[in-house]
């Protein structure tokens, strides 16, 4: 294996919205590190922040919300204090992002061919034939048939995985160090999911280029990550090596998580574990682990304190008191 | 798990016989084409059981479940209820054995009533109370029944999540007390982990009440779960329909095999060790479908007679039944 070098840091990242009746934390302080080449998991459910701490990392964040506090270190350089001239330069050139739904990402009015043009004059030199010849290879990159004639189409007259396939190839047109990836296949069928899956596994391997997927489906990330972290409440409650959360997982709320998705293999009669209870009003966030009200084994301290982000074994972390239980009990 | 196929008339709750339902679509100035959503469809479900429905979006699931309901007029076919054709006739008294709970909890559910009158809405058009404290005990056991607090009584669908709204949902369709209820896809808005817990609900539902549900879904993991038996679906047609651990251990027809194999397993290991098949192209459209087969530009198999003849639905084990012409 290469050297690993380090692309992007993300410390101590704080995300906040504000309105009417106060601050919702979105996301409270997070750290991790990818590594070039590196696919990273960021797994979670609606309202864990999984989306909001990665739109953080191209400046994206809505109007109402704020990034209260952090750093994002892309190859050393700190993106948060950015010029508006640095960030437009950063972004779809070296890092580039796609998202959940294709249909709304791309522009109705304007070919294909077009709405790929415009990034490529805006990011590189190339003239117009080199444009146009450079177009016609990215569409076949992501296996689009016919692509001279594909090109001259609207989006309308593209399927949601044939959308999927231009916005991927539109992310693709600079040759970024990392791909911002927020559900990319949520939207799409099995059989489409499994066919974009594949793709961005060949092209990963291709250009050796980073990779942030934002997922809720476990099964999704089981295939193509190699690091993986489990976001619950706005915070970081688990992360490490992808078999190490899949085998060896600490943190309650991702056991739960695994073991509340049916397995096709398993037997038909058992029945399913679900966690209990509902996701926290992130607007009425209480003091302590934001999961122990779910929590099967919540003890005392559970409630009074936040459990810190312990190390188990390298790069292997989770931030539950049950860890910590000796300790506590002393 | 039952696999006989000697249909005793008794046992059957529900028989759909050549059901088609067609929309005439506008495709020129004056010419019209129709688009097969469901295209001559036939099963029987009995008392009891859950039947899954599986397929990708345009295969005509969904529409499949709102035909047998009459919330689509079918084009043609037959829908039996209880031995009972429900064509023709007024759906109000069907109305009290057949029920739905929908896919978007956010969007089934009216923004200005509250939930004791989302809940209590059809048995106010049934009259099935005498009195306004009988109607309010009903309603207080219901919420109790799928797991809402008594205190939610008069609050609006706003202030609830995702997996509280799909439980009002339910409490809706359970209000008439039906028999049968078409599930149109009740988790697959829903966080991972409340998934679950409705689906549990579901199957104690159908426990304690003896229901029967037509359980539609993408998600084969979960519909494979819940289900007795379950059919796929293919631009409108069903292509097979077996019992569940069958349909899993042995699928036959290659568009089962393909969807299955698309699965993602949350296990490493096991993903990347399993054969993939690689799968080809899109679903056609609808509008436009292939002559003959439906599934023949993207089958691996591929025979001359899979572009003149749509194959028949044809039970080639006992209760296993596959539409393929190459087998």
């Amino acid at each position: 294996m290469k050297q690993k070098e380090v692309l992007l840091e993300v410390k101590d990242l704080s995300v906040s919205f504000f309105n009417k009746t106060g601050e919702v934390q979105a996301v409270r302080g997070i750290n991790y590190t990818l590594h070039k080449g590196e696919v990273l998991g960021i797994v979670g459910e609606s309202g864990s922040g999984k989306s909001v701490s990665s739109h953080a990392i191209l400046r994206l964040t809505p109007d109402s919300g704020k990034v209260k506090s952090g750093e994002i270190l892309f190859e050393g350089k700190d993106i948060l204090k950015m010029s508006k001239k640095e960030i437009r330069e950063l972004r779809g050139n070296r890092i580039a992002m796609i998202f959940q739904d294709p249909m709304t990402s791309l522009d109705p009015l304007f070919t294909v061919e077009y709405q790929m043009n415009e990034s490529l004059k805006k990011h590189t030199n190339l003239d117009a034939a080199a444009r146009k010849k450079r177009i016609i290879e990215l569409l076949e990159m992501v296996g689009i048939n016919q692509p001279e004639r594909r090109a001259k189409q609207y989006p309308y007259e593209f399927s949601g995985g044939m959308r999927q396939r231009v916005m991927i190839a539109i992310a693709l047109s600079c040759d970024p160090q990392l791909l911002i990836a927020d559900e990319p296949t949520t939207a799409l069928d099995v059989t489409i999911q499994a066919q974009i899956i594949d793709l961005l596994k060949e092209l990963k391997d291709k250009l050796g280029m980073a990779i942030i997927f934002i997922t809720h489906d476990l099964g999704v990330v089981s295939d193509i990550c190699d690091k993986i972290i489990v976001m619950y409440a706005g915070k970081i409650v688990e992360s490490g090596e992808k078999r190490r959360i899949f085998y060896q997982q600490q943190h309650p709320y991702t056991k739960g998580l695994l073991a509340s998705v049916p397995d096709v293999d398993s037997d038909v009669s058992e029945k399913l574990k679900p966690i209990k209870g509902n996701p926290p009003d992130m607007s009425t966030l209480k003091p302590g682990c934001a999961f122990a009200p779910r929590c099967n084994c919540a003890m005392q301290i559970c409630v009074r304190e936040e459990p810190p982000l312990m190390e188990m074994e390298e790069e292997h972390e989770a931030a539950c008191w049950e860890l910590l239980k000796d300790e506590v009990n002393k | 798990m039952e696999t006989n196929t000697n249909r005793d008339q008794q046992d059957i709750l529900l028989e759909v016989k050549n059901l088609k339902k067609y929309f005439p679509i506008r495709t020129g100035f004056v010419k019209k084409t129709d688009l097969k959503a469901v295209d001559d469809v036939s099963f029987f479900i009995r008392k009891g059981e859950t039947l899954g429905i599986v397929g990708e979006s345009g295969c005509g699931k969904t529409t499949l479940g709102r035909t047998i309901l009459r919330l689509e007029e079918p084009t043609s076919g037959d829908i039996r209820y209880d031995g009972e054709t429900i064509i023709g006739k007024d759906m109000k008294p069907y109305r009290n054995h057949m029920q739905i709970v929908f896919q978007d909890p956010y969007a089934s559910l009216d923004p200005r009533k509250t939930v004791s009158d989302i809940i209590g809405e059809a048995m106010d058009i049934q009259k099935l109370y005498a009195s306004k404290a009988e109607r309010r005990e009903k309603i207080l056991n219901l919420m109790n029944l799928v797991g809402l607090n008594r205190e939610f009584y008069n609050r609006f669908p706003h202030e609830f999540s995702g997996g509280q709204r799909q439980r009002i949902g339910i409490a809706r369709a359970l209000a008439v007390d039906p028999g049968f209820i078409v599930c149109d896809e009740p988790v697959s808005a829903l966080d991972v982990s409340i998934q679950a817990q409705i689906i549990n609900m579901l199957e104690e539902l159908q426990e304690t009440r003896q229901l029967t549900y037509l359980f539609i879904a993408h998600d084969l993991a979960i519909v494979k779960h819940i289900s007795n038996r379950i059919g796929v679906m293919y631009l409108g047609h069903m292509v097979e329909l077996t019992t569940s651990a069958e349909l899993y251990k042995n699928p036959l027809h290659p568009y089962t095999q393909m969807l299955l194999s698309a699965i993602p397993i949350a296990d490493p290991d096991r993903s990347e060790s399993r054969e993939r098949i690689r799968l080809e192209g899109e679903i056609p459209s609808p509008l436009n479908p292939p002559s003959g087969c439906p599934f023949r530009t993207r089958c691996p198999r591929g025979a001359q007679c899979c572009a003149e003849q749509m194959p028949e639905l044809k039970e080639v084990e006992q209760g296993h039944y596959v539409a393929c012409h190459v087998l």
